[in-house]
Protein backbone atom coordinates (compact mmCIF):
# COMPACT_ATOMS: atom_id res chain seq x y z
CA UNK A 1 0.00 0.00 0.00
CA UNK A 2 1.23 3.48 -0.78
CA UNK A 3 2.22 5.74 2.08
CA UNK A 4 -0.44 8.31 1.12
CA UNK A 5 -3.12 5.64 1.30
CA UNK A 6 -1.85 4.43 4.65
CA UNK A 7 -1.99 7.98 6.00
CA UNK A 8 -5.51 8.45 4.69
CA UNK A 9 -6.68 5.19 6.18
CA UNK A 10 -5.09 5.97 9.53
CA UNK A 11 -6.85 9.34 9.58
CA UNK A 12 -10.20 7.60 9.26
CA UNK A 13 -9.19 4.99 11.84
CA UNK A 14 -8.43 7.76 14.34
CA UNK A 15 -11.90 9.20 13.82
CA UNK A 16 -13.71 5.88 13.92
CA UNK A 17 -11.60 4.68 16.85
CA UNK A 18 -12.45 7.75 18.91
CA UNK A 19 -16.14 7.36 18.11
CA UNK A 20 -15.88 3.65 19.00
CA UNK A 21 -14.26 4.43 22.37
CA UNK A 22 -17.02 6.89 23.25
CA UNK A 23 -19.59 4.30 22.24
CA UNK A 24 -17.99 1.60 24.40
CA UNK A 25 -17.47 3.61 27.57
CA UNK A 26 -21.16 4.49 27.62
CA UNK A 27 -22.43 1.05 26.72
CA UNK A 28 -20.09 -0.58 29.25
CA UNK A 29 -21.50 1.70 31.92
CA UNK A 30 -18.22 3.52 32.67
CA UNK A 31 -19.90 6.85 31.93
CA UNK A 32 -23.53 7.47 32.76
CA UNK A 33 -26.04 7.98 29.99
CA UNK A 34 -27.11 11.26 31.51
CA UNK A 35 -23.59 12.54 30.84
CA UNK A 36 -22.84 11.05 27.44
CA UNK A 37 -24.87 9.44 24.67
CA UNK A 38 -23.41 6.60 22.57
CA UNK A 39 -22.31 8.02 19.23
CA UNK A 40 -24.59 5.72 17.24
CA UNK A 41 -27.57 7.05 19.18
CA UNK A 42 -26.53 10.64 18.46
CA UNK A 43 -26.99 9.88 14.77
CA UNK A 44 -30.31 8.15 15.39
CA UNK A 45 -31.60 11.11 17.40
CA UNK A 46 -30.31 13.51 14.79
CA UNK A 47 -32.24 11.56 12.18
CA UNK A 48 -35.37 11.77 14.34
CA UNK A 49 -35.03 15.57 14.37
CA UNK A 50 -36.25 15.49 10.82
CA UNK A 51 -39.13 13.09 11.41
CA UNK A 52 -42.37 14.06 13.05
CA UNK A 53 -42.71 12.24 16.34
CA UNK A 54 -41.82 12.20 19.97
CA UNK A 55 -38.38 13.85 19.74
CA UNK A 56 -39.71 16.77 17.80
CA UNK A 57 -42.70 17.13 20.10
CA UNK A 58 -40.45 17.14 23.16
CA UNK A 59 -38.03 19.71 21.99
CA UNK A 60 -39.08 21.73 19.06
CA UNK A 61 -42.67 22.37 20.00
CA UNK A 62 -44.21 24.33 17.16
CA UNK A 63 -41.02 24.89 15.13
CA UNK A 64 -39.22 22.35 12.95
CA UNK A 65 -35.54 21.45 13.02
CA UNK A 66 -35.26 22.81 9.52
CA UNK A 67 -36.52 26.18 10.73
CA UNK A 68 -33.92 26.18 13.51
CA UNK A 69 -31.18 25.14 11.15
CA UNK A 70 -32.00 27.73 8.53
CA UNK A 71 -32.31 30.38 11.19
CA UNK A 72 -28.76 29.68 12.36
CA UNK A 73 -27.36 29.22 8.89
CA UNK A 74 -29.10 32.37 7.69
CA UNK A 75 -27.60 34.38 10.54
CA UNK A 76 -24.18 33.00 9.69
CA UNK A 77 -24.55 33.87 6.02
CA UNK A 78 -25.91 37.33 6.78
CA UNK A 79 -23.21 38.19 9.31
CA UNK A 80 -20.52 36.85 6.98
CA UNK A 81 -21.82 38.72 3.93
CA UNK A 82 -21.99 41.97 5.86
CA UNK A 83 -18.47 41.34 7.17
CA UNK A 84 -17.22 40.93 3.59
CA UNK A 85 -19.19 43.91 2.37
CA UNK A 86 -17.60 46.16 4.98
CA UNK A 87 -14.32 44.33 5.66
CA UNK A 88 -13.06 44.13 2.08
CA UNK A 89 -13.37 47.87 1.29
CA UNK A 90 -11.90 48.74 4.70
CA UNK A 91 -8.98 46.39 4.00
CA UNK A 92 -8.38 48.03 0.63
CA UNK A 93 -8.59 51.45 2.28
CA UNK A 94 -5.98 50.45 4.89
CA UNK A 95 -3.68 49.26 2.10
CA UNK A 96 -4.22 52.35 -0.05
CA UNK A 97 -3.92 54.75 2.86
CA UNK A 98 -0.82 53.49 4.62
CA UNK A 99 -0.93 56.06 7.43
CA UNK A 100 -4.38 54.89 8.45
CA UNK A 101 -3.12 51.32 8.24
CA UNK A 102 -0.23 52.11 10.56
CA UNK A 103 -2.53 53.85 13.05
CA UNK A 104 -5.04 51.01 13.16
CA UNK A 105 -2.53 48.18 13.00
CA UNK A 106 -2.01 47.70 16.79
CA UNK A 107 -5.79 47.55 17.32
CA UNK A 108 -6.28 45.07 14.53
CA UNK A 109 -3.52 42.68 15.57
CA UNK A 110 -4.64 42.63 19.21
CA UNK A 111 -8.33 42.38 18.30
CA UNK A 112 -8.65 38.64 18.66
CA UNK A 113 -6.97 38.74 22.06
CA UNK A 114 -10.13 40.40 23.41
CA UNK A 115 -12.95 38.00 24.26
CA UNK A 116 -15.71 39.76 22.36
CA UNK A 117 -18.33 37.56 24.01
CA UNK A 118 -17.55 39.16 27.35
CA UNK A 119 -19.08 42.31 25.92
CA UNK A 120 -22.46 40.73 25.27
CA UNK A 121 -24.36 42.86 27.80
CA UNK A 122 -23.49 45.93 25.75
CA UNK A 123 -24.78 44.27 22.61
CA UNK A 124 -27.99 43.19 24.34
CA UNK A 125 -28.33 46.75 25.58
CA UNK A 126 -28.10 48.12 22.06
CA UNK A 127 -29.79 45.47 19.91
CA UNK A 128 -31.84 43.51 22.41
CA UNK A 129 -32.15 39.73 22.32
CA UNK A 130 -32.67 38.06 18.97
CA UNK A 131 -31.50 37.83 15.42
CA UNK A 132 -30.05 41.33 15.21
CA UNK A 133 -27.67 40.96 18.13
CA UNK A 134 -26.62 37.48 17.03
CA UNK A 135 -25.86 38.62 13.52
CA UNK A 136 -23.96 41.55 14.94
CA UNK A 137 -21.83 39.21 17.07
CA UNK A 138 -21.01 37.02 14.07
CA UNK A 139 -20.17 40.13 12.06
CA UNK A 140 -17.99 41.55 14.82
CA UNK A 141 -16.11 38.30 15.09
CA UNK A 142 -15.53 37.82 11.36
CA UNK A 143 -14.80 41.29 10.04
CA UNK A 144 -11.28 41.84 11.36
CA UNK A 145 -9.93 38.63 9.81
CA UNK A 146 -11.24 39.85 6.46
CA UNK A 147 -9.83 43.36 6.89
CA UNK A 148 -6.37 42.06 7.82
CA UNK A 149 -6.09 39.52 5.02
CA UNK A 150 -7.36 41.97 2.40
CA UNK A 151 -4.82 44.62 3.41
CA UNK A 152 -2.00 42.05 3.58
CA UNK A 153 -3.00 40.52 0.25
CA UNK A 154 -2.90 43.82 -1.61
CA UNK A 155 0.38 44.68 0.10
CA UNK A 156 1.86 41.42 -1.16
CA UNK A 157 0.76 42.10 -4.73
CA UNK A 158 2.23 45.59 -4.56
CA UNK A 159 5.64 44.04 -3.85
CA UNK A 160 5.43 41.87 -6.94
CA UNK A 161 6.10 42.98 -10.51
CA UNK A 162 2.49 42.56 -11.74
CA UNK A 163 1.34 46.16 -11.17
CA UNK A 164 4.40 47.37 -13.12
CA UNK A 165 3.29 45.23 -16.06
CA UNK A 166 -0.03 47.07 -15.99
CA UNK A 167 1.75 50.38 -15.80
CA UNK A 168 3.97 49.51 -18.77
CA UNK A 169 0.80 48.70 -20.72
CA UNK A 170 -0.39 52.20 -19.80
CA UNK A 171 -3.43 51.05 -17.86
CA UNK A 172 -5.20 53.51 -15.59
CA UNK A 173 -4.88 53.00 -11.83
CA UNK A 174 -8.44 51.79 -11.68
CA UNK A 175 -7.87 49.18 -14.39
CA UNK A 176 -4.65 48.04 -12.73
CA UNK A 177 -6.69 47.59 -9.56
CA UNK A 178 -9.51 45.68 -11.22
CA UNK A 179 -7.50 43.56 -13.66
CA UNK A 180 -4.27 43.00 -11.77
CA UNK A 181 -4.49 43.70 -8.03
CA UNK A 182 -7.87 42.08 -7.64
CA UNK A 183 -7.12 38.69 -9.24
CA UNK A 184 -3.56 38.61 -7.89
CA UNK A 185 -4.76 39.20 -4.33
CA UNK A 186 -7.62 36.70 -4.55
CA UNK A 187 -5.87 33.78 -2.81
CA UNK A 188 -4.78 35.96 0.11
CA UNK A 189 -8.19 37.54 0.41
CA UNK A 190 -9.85 34.15 0.24
CA UNK A 191 -7.85 32.93 3.22
CA UNK A 192 -9.40 35.81 5.13
CA UNK A 193 -12.85 34.93 3.84
CA UNK A 194 -12.40 31.34 4.96
CA UNK A 195 -11.34 32.42 8.45
CA UNK A 196 -14.12 34.99 8.49
CA UNK A 197 -16.74 32.38 7.68
CA UNK A 198 -15.49 30.11 10.45
CA UNK A 199 -15.51 33.04 12.87
CA UNK A 200 -19.06 33.85 11.76
CA UNK A 201 -20.10 30.30 12.64
CA UNK A 202 -18.45 30.54 16.05
CA UNK A 203 -19.88 34.01 16.70
CA UNK A 204 -23.42 33.07 15.76
CA UNK A 205 -23.59 29.71 17.54
CA UNK A 206 -21.98 31.03 20.71
CA UNK A 207 -24.31 34.03 20.74
CA UNK A 208 -27.32 31.77 20.36
CA UNK A 209 -26.43 30.19 23.69
CA UNK A 210 -27.15 33.47 25.41
CA UNK A 211 -29.03 35.74 23.07
CA UNK A 212 -31.63 33.60 21.36
CA UNK A 213 -34.81 31.63 21.69
CA UNK A 214 -34.21 29.74 18.46
CA UNK A 215 -31.39 28.25 16.41
CA UNK A 216 -28.91 25.44 16.88
CA UNK A 217 -26.96 27.13 19.64
CA UNK A 218 -30.16 27.69 21.55
CA UNK A 219 -31.10 24.06 20.99
CA UNK A 220 -27.91 22.91 22.69
CA UNK A 221 -28.32 25.18 25.66
CA UNK A 222 -32.01 24.53 26.06
CA UNK A 223 -31.68 20.75 25.92
CA UNK A 224 -28.78 20.95 28.35
CA UNK A 225 -30.82 22.79 30.94
CA UNK A 226 -33.81 20.50 30.30
CA UNK A 227 -31.63 17.40 30.94
CA UNK A 228 -32.34 16.19 27.38
CA UNK A 229 -28.86 14.75 26.94
CA UNK A 230 -29.69 12.81 23.77
CA UNK A 231 -31.09 15.84 22.04
CA UNK A 232 -28.20 18.00 23.19
CA UNK A 233 -25.65 15.66 21.68
CA UNK A 234 -27.58 15.32 18.45
CA UNK A 235 -27.69 19.12 18.14
CA UNK A 236 -23.97 19.33 18.79
CA UNK A 237 -23.39 16.72 16.13
CA UNK A 238 -25.42 18.74 13.66
CA UNK A 239 -23.35 21.85 14.38
CA UNK A 240 -20.09 19.94 14.00
CA UNK A 241 -21.20 18.40 10.71
CA UNK A 242 -22.22 21.79 9.36
CA UNK A 243 -18.89 23.36 10.35
CA UNK A 244 -16.83 20.50 8.92
CA UNK A 245 -18.71 20.47 5.60
CA UNK A 246 -18.42 24.24 5.16
CA UNK A 247 -14.76 24.24 6.16
CA UNK A 248 -13.72 21.45 3.82
CA UNK A 249 -15.55 23.11 0.93
CA UNK A 250 -13.72 26.38 1.63
CA UNK A 251 -10.40 24.59 1.94
CA UNK A 252 -10.90 22.96 -1.41
CA UNK A 253 -11.56 26.30 -3.09
CA UNK A 254 -8.54 27.77 -1.33
CA UNK A 255 -6.26 24.93 -2.41
CA UNK A 256 -7.46 25.39 -5.99
CA UNK A 257 -6.77 29.14 -5.88
CA UNK A 258 -3.28 28.70 -4.43
CA UNK A 259 -2.56 25.80 -6.77
CA UNK A 260 -3.16 28.08 -9.71
CA UNK A 261 -0.92 30.76 -8.24
CA UNK A 262 1.89 28.38 -7.30
CA UNK A 263 5.20 29.22 -8.86
CA UNK B 1 29.68 39.30 -44.11
CA UNK B 2 26.65 37.21 -44.71
CA UNK B 3 23.11 36.42 -43.91
CA UNK B 4 19.86 38.16 -44.61
CA UNK B 5 19.82 39.55 -41.12
CA UNK B 6 23.23 41.13 -41.63
CA UNK B 7 21.97 42.86 -44.74
CA UNK B 8 18.91 44.02 -42.92
CA UNK B 9 21.13 45.51 -40.28
CA UNK B 10 23.24 47.34 -42.86
CA UNK B 11 20.23 48.65 -44.68
CA UNK B 12 18.88 50.15 -41.51
CA UNK B 13 22.25 51.60 -40.63
CA UNK B 14 22.28 53.51 -43.88
CA UNK B 15 18.93 55.07 -43.19
CA UNK B 16 20.07 55.30 -39.59
CA UNK B 17 16.71 56.14 -38.19
CA UNK B 18 17.06 56.90 -34.51
CA UNK B 19 14.15 55.44 -32.58
CA UNK B 20 15.47 55.82 -29.07
CA UNK B 21 17.78 58.44 -27.71
CA UNK B 22 18.92 58.97 -24.15
CA UNK B 23 20.58 62.29 -23.35
CA UNK B 24 22.62 62.99 -20.22
CA UNK B 25 20.25 60.94 -18.16
CA UNK B 26 20.77 60.94 -14.40
CA UNK B 27 18.97 59.64 -11.37
CA UNK B 28 19.70 60.58 -7.80
CA UNK B 29 17.60 59.51 -4.86
CA UNK B 30 17.65 59.99 -1.13
CA UNK B 31 18.01 56.95 1.03
CA UNK B 32 15.97 58.55 3.81
CA UNK B 33 13.36 61.17 3.14
CA UNK B 34 14.82 64.02 5.17
CA UNK B 35 18.38 62.77 5.12
CA UNK B 36 21.27 64.26 3.25
CA UNK B 37 22.39 60.74 2.34
CA UNK B 38 21.82 60.70 -1.40
CA UNK B 39 22.75 58.04 -3.87
CA UNK B 40 23.65 58.92 -7.40
CA UNK B 41 22.40 55.83 -9.18
CA UNK B 42 22.91 56.99 -12.75
CA UNK B 43 24.94 59.78 -14.27
CA UNK B 44 25.44 61.14 -17.80
CA UNK B 45 23.88 58.22 -19.61
CA UNK B 46 23.97 58.73 -23.37
CA UNK B 47 22.59 56.16 -25.74
CA UNK B 48 21.33 56.02 -29.30
CA UNK B 49 19.37 53.14 -30.76
CA UNK B 50 18.64 52.93 -34.49
CA UNK B 51 15.69 51.13 -35.94
CA UNK B 52 16.20 47.38 -36.11
CA UNK B 53 19.25 47.31 -33.85
CA UNK B 54 19.83 44.92 -31.00
CA UNK B 55 21.62 46.80 -28.23
CA UNK B 56 22.80 45.32 -24.94
CA UNK B 57 23.67 47.05 -21.72
CA UNK B 58 25.98 45.05 -19.51
CA UNK B 59 27.24 45.77 -16.04
CA UNK B 60 27.87 44.22 -12.66
CA UNK B 61 24.81 43.76 -10.47
CA UNK B 62 23.82 46.83 -8.52
CA UNK B 63 25.19 49.32 -11.04
CA UNK B 64 21.80 50.76 -11.89
CA UNK B 65 20.81 48.66 -14.91
CA UNK B 66 17.29 48.12 -13.65
CA UNK B 67 16.98 51.77 -12.71
CA UNK B 68 17.85 52.69 -16.29
CA UNK B 69 15.30 50.15 -17.52
CA UNK B 70 12.60 51.80 -15.39
CA UNK B 71 13.54 55.26 -16.65
CA UNK B 72 13.52 54.38 -20.35
CA UNK B 73 10.28 52.47 -19.87
CA UNK B 74 8.78 55.56 -18.25
CA UNK B 75 7.91 53.72 -15.03
CA UNK B 76 10.06 56.08 -12.96
CA UNK B 77 11.14 59.67 -13.31
CA UNK B 78 14.70 60.78 -13.93
CA UNK B 79 16.32 63.64 -12.04
CA UNK B 80 18.26 65.01 -15.00
CA UNK B 81 18.51 64.61 -18.77
CA UNK B 82 15.85 63.10 -20.97
CA UNK B 83 14.68 60.07 -22.91
CA UNK B 84 13.41 60.58 -26.46
CA UNK B 85 11.40 57.99 -28.31
CA UNK B 86 10.98 58.74 -31.99
CA UNK B 87 11.94 62.29 -31.10
CA UNK B 88 9.25 62.54 -28.46
CA UNK B 89 10.14 63.25 -24.84
CA UNK B 90 9.15 60.43 -22.51
CA UNK B 91 7.14 61.29 -19.43
CA UNK B 92 5.46 57.98 -18.75
CA UNK B 93 5.19 54.57 -20.38
CA UNK B 94 5.35 55.17 -24.13
CA UNK B 95 3.03 53.25 -26.50
CA UNK B 96 5.97 52.37 -28.77
CA UNK B 97 7.75 50.56 -25.97
CA UNK B 98 7.17 47.02 -24.81
CA UNK B 99 8.75 45.83 -21.59
CA UNK B 100 9.84 42.38 -20.45
CA UNK B 101 10.72 42.20 -16.79
CA UNK B 102 13.42 40.40 -14.88
CA UNK B 103 11.00 39.04 -12.29
CA UNK B 104 8.40 36.43 -13.12
CA UNK B 105 5.68 38.51 -14.63
CA UNK B 106 3.34 36.06 -16.35
CA UNK B 107 0.03 36.43 -14.52
CA UNK B 108 -0.52 33.20 -12.59
CA UNK B 109 -4.31 33.56 -12.67
CA UNK B 110 -4.46 33.52 -16.48
CA UNK B 111 -3.61 30.76 -18.95
CA UNK B 112 -0.76 31.25 -21.45
CA UNK B 113 -3.22 32.33 -24.11
CA UNK B 114 -5.09 34.69 -21.78
CA UNK B 115 -1.76 36.14 -20.67
CA UNK B 116 -0.73 36.87 -24.24
CA UNK B 117 -4.18 38.33 -24.93
CA UNK B 118 -4.12 40.55 -21.85
CA UNK B 119 -2.67 43.71 -23.40
CA UNK B 120 -4.88 43.40 -26.49
CA UNK B 121 -7.95 42.99 -24.31
CA UNK B 122 -7.02 46.08 -22.33
CA UNK B 123 -6.53 47.97 -25.60
CA UNK B 124 -10.12 47.12 -26.50
CA UNK B 125 -9.34 44.88 -29.45
CA UNK B 126 -12.19 42.59 -30.49
CA UNK B 127 -12.22 39.10 -29.10
CA UNK B 128 -11.86 37.49 -32.50
CA UNK B 129 -8.87 39.58 -33.54
CA UNK B 130 -7.04 39.20 -30.27
CA UNK B 131 -7.56 35.44 -30.30
CA UNK B 132 -6.01 35.23 -33.78
CA UNK B 133 -3.08 37.47 -32.91
CA UNK B 134 -2.46 35.73 -29.59
CA UNK B 135 -2.48 32.31 -31.24
CA UNK B 136 0.07 33.44 -33.80
CA UNK B 137 2.23 34.81 -31.02
CA UNK B 138 1.91 31.61 -28.98
CA UNK B 139 3.26 29.77 -31.98
CA UNK B 140 6.07 32.28 -32.53
CA UNK B 141 7.33 32.00 -28.96
CA UNK B 142 7.04 28.22 -29.10
CA UNK B 143 4.19 27.63 -26.71
CA UNK B 144 1.91 25.69 -29.05
CA UNK B 145 0.11 23.02 -27.11
CA UNK B 146 0.41 24.96 -23.86
CA UNK B 147 -2.24 27.62 -24.61
CA UNK B 148 -4.49 26.50 -21.81
CA UNK B 149 -1.82 25.87 -19.19
CA UNK B 150 -1.46 28.17 -16.23
CA UNK B 151 2.04 29.56 -15.55
CA UNK B 152 2.19 27.42 -12.40
CA UNK B 153 2.12 24.37 -14.66
CA UNK B 154 4.97 25.59 -16.88
CA UNK B 155 8.76 25.63 -16.46
CA UNK B 156 10.62 28.86 -15.74
CA UNK B 157 11.74 29.19 -19.36
CA UNK B 158 8.21 28.72 -20.66
CA UNK B 159 6.82 31.24 -18.20
CA UNK B 160 9.30 33.76 -19.58
CA UNK B 161 8.14 32.91 -23.11
CA UNK B 162 4.61 33.76 -21.99
CA UNK B 163 5.83 37.13 -20.70
CA UNK B 164 7.75 37.81 -23.91
CA UNK B 165 4.73 36.85 -26.01
CA UNK B 166 2.50 39.16 -23.99
CA UNK B 167 4.84 42.04 -24.79
CA UNK B 168 5.53 41.23 -28.45
CA UNK B 169 1.86 40.77 -29.35
CA UNK B 170 1.38 44.51 -28.84
CA UNK B 171 3.75 45.13 -31.80
CA UNK B 172 6.02 47.53 -29.92
CA UNK B 173 8.54 49.56 -31.93
CA UNK B 174 11.14 49.05 -29.25
CA UNK B 175 11.39 46.09 -26.90
CA UNK B 176 13.01 46.72 -23.55
CA UNK B 177 14.23 43.63 -21.76
CA UNK B 178 15.65 43.57 -18.27
CA UNK B 179 17.60 40.33 -17.77
CA UNK B 180 14.67 38.30 -19.05
CA UNK B 181 16.61 35.06 -18.75
CA UNK B 182 18.31 35.95 -15.48
CA UNK B 183 16.51 33.34 -13.43
CA UNK B 184 17.13 30.50 -15.87
CA UNK B 185 19.91 27.95 -16.04
CA UNK B 186 22.74 28.44 -18.54
CA UNK B 187 21.53 25.93 -21.16
CA UNK B 188 17.97 27.22 -21.24
CA UNK B 189 19.36 30.71 -21.34
CA UNK B 190 21.47 30.06 -24.45
CA UNK B 191 18.63 28.30 -26.24
CA UNK B 192 16.11 31.01 -25.41
CA UNK B 193 18.61 33.64 -26.53
CA UNK B 194 18.93 31.85 -29.84
CA UNK B 195 15.17 31.81 -30.19
CA UNK B 196 14.90 35.44 -29.25
CA UNK B 197 17.23 36.23 -32.16
CA UNK B 198 15.04 34.22 -34.51
CA UNK B 199 11.89 35.97 -33.29
CA UNK B 200 13.41 39.45 -33.45
CA UNK B 201 14.64 38.75 -36.95
CA UNK B 202 11.18 37.66 -38.00
CA UNK B 203 9.40 40.74 -36.70
CA UNK B 204 12.28 43.14 -37.35
CA UNK B 205 12.30 44.34 -33.77
CA UNK B 206 14.47 46.97 -32.17
CA UNK B 207 15.70 45.64 -28.86
CA UNK B 208 17.35 47.16 -25.83
CA UNK B 209 18.56 44.28 -23.74
CA UNK B 210 19.87 44.48 -20.20
CA UNK B 211 22.03 41.64 -18.95
CA UNK B 212 24.93 40.69 -16.74
CA UNK B 213 25.94 37.79 -18.96
CA UNK B 214 28.85 38.59 -21.26
CA UNK B 215 28.32 35.74 -23.71
CA UNK B 216 24.62 36.52 -23.92
CA UNK B 217 25.32 40.14 -24.78
CA UNK B 218 27.90 39.23 -27.44
CA UNK B 219 25.75 36.58 -29.04
CA UNK B 220 22.67 38.76 -29.29
CA UNK B 221 23.82 42.30 -29.92
CA UNK B 222 24.98 44.70 -32.59
CA UNK B 223 26.46 46.92 -29.92
CA UNK B 224 27.21 46.49 -26.23
CA UNK B 225 27.31 49.33 -23.70
CA UNK B 226 29.47 48.47 -20.71
CA UNK B 227 28.41 50.13 -17.49
CA UNK B 228 30.49 51.27 -14.58
CA UNK B 229 29.30 51.51 -11.01
CA UNK B 230 28.35 54.21 -8.56
CA UNK B 231 27.31 56.29 -10.26
CA UNK B 232 26.25 54.02 -13.08
CA UNK B 233 27.42 55.36 -16.42
CA UNK B 234 28.64 53.94 -19.70
CA UNK B 235 32.40 53.50 -19.75
CA UNK B 236 32.73 51.81 -23.10
CA UNK B 237 30.76 50.99 -26.23
CA UNK B 238 31.75 47.90 -28.15
CA UNK B 239 30.55 47.08 -31.66
CA UNK B 240 29.96 43.39 -32.21
CA UNK B 241 31.12 42.68 -35.77
CA UNK B 242 30.27 38.99 -35.76
CA UNK B 243 28.18 38.27 -38.86
CA UNK B 244 24.56 37.24 -38.57
CA UNK B 245 22.71 34.97 -38.41
CA UNK B 246 24.28 33.84 -35.18
CA UNK B 247 23.43 30.83 -33.08
CA UNK B 248 24.74 29.02 -30.06
CA UNK B 249 27.59 27.67 -32.23
CA UNK B 250 28.88 31.24 -32.60
CA UNK B 251 30.03 30.93 -28.98
CA UNK B 252 32.90 28.70 -30.08
CA UNK B 253 34.40 31.07 -32.67
CA UNK B 254 37.66 32.98 -32.23
CA UNK B 255 36.16 36.43 -32.73
CA UNK B 256 33.53 35.66 -30.10
CA UNK B 257 36.31 34.85 -27.65
CA UNK B 258 38.18 38.07 -28.39
CA UNK B 259 35.17 40.29 -27.87
CA UNK B 260 34.13 38.42 -24.76
CA UNK B 261 37.64 38.97 -23.44
CA UNK B 262 37.50 42.67 -24.13
CA UNK B 263 34.21 43.08 -22.30
CA UNK B 264 35.43 40.97 -19.44
CA UNK B 265 38.50 43.20 -19.00
CA UNK B 266 36.26 46.25 -18.75
CA UNK B 267 33.90 44.58 -16.32
CA UNK B 268 36.63 43.06 -14.18
CA UNK B 269 37.91 46.48 -13.29
CA UNK B 270 34.40 47.56 -12.28
CA UNK B 271 33.66 44.47 -10.31
CA UNK B 272 36.85 44.54 -8.30
CA UNK B 273 36.39 48.25 -7.67
CA UNK B 274 32.90 47.47 -6.46
CA UNK B 275 34.11 44.72 -4.17
CA UNK B 276 36.55 47.13 -2.56
CA UNK B 277 33.75 49.65 -2.08
CA UNK B 278 31.57 47.03 -0.48
CA UNK B 279 34.39 46.18 1.88
CA UNK B 280 34.54 49.84 2.97
CA UNK B 281 30.83 49.87 3.77
CA UNK B 282 28.54 52.74 2.86
CA UNK B 283 31.18 55.47 2.80
CA UNK B 284 31.36 55.53 -0.97
CA UNK B 285 27.65 56.23 -1.24
CA UNK B 286 27.99 59.62 0.37
CA UNK B 287 28.12 62.59 -1.98
CA UNK B 288 31.62 63.57 -2.86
Amino acid sequence: MKRANKVRMTKWLVLLGSAGCLEIIVRAGIVRRSTLTPVSEMFVTLWKFFLPGEVQARLLKDSSIAANFFMTFGEILLSFSLAVLVGFPVGVLLWKWKTLGRILNPYLVSYYAIPVFALYPIIVGIFGIGMLSITFMGWLFAIVAIIISTATGFDEVEKRIYPQVGKSLRLSRWRIFVWIYFPAATPYVFTGLKLGFIYSIIGVIASEFILSTRGLGHLVRFSYSAFETEIMYASMLLIVIMAVVVNSALMRIEAWLYGRQAR
Amino acid sequence: MGGAAGKRQLAFREISMIVLEVRNLGKTYSVHEADALRVEALKDINLTVNKGEFISIIGPSGCGKSTLFGLIGGLNECTSGQVLIEGEKVDGPHPSIGMVFQEESAFPWLTSLENVEFGLKMAGISKQERRTRAKEMIELVGLSGFENHYPGELSGGMRQRVAIGRTLVMNPEIILMDEPFGALDEQTRVLLGEELLRICDRIGATVLFITHSISESVMLSDRVYVMSCRPGTFKKVIDIDIPRPRSSSTIGTKRFGEITDEIWRELKEETSKRMRVDACGMEEDRPR
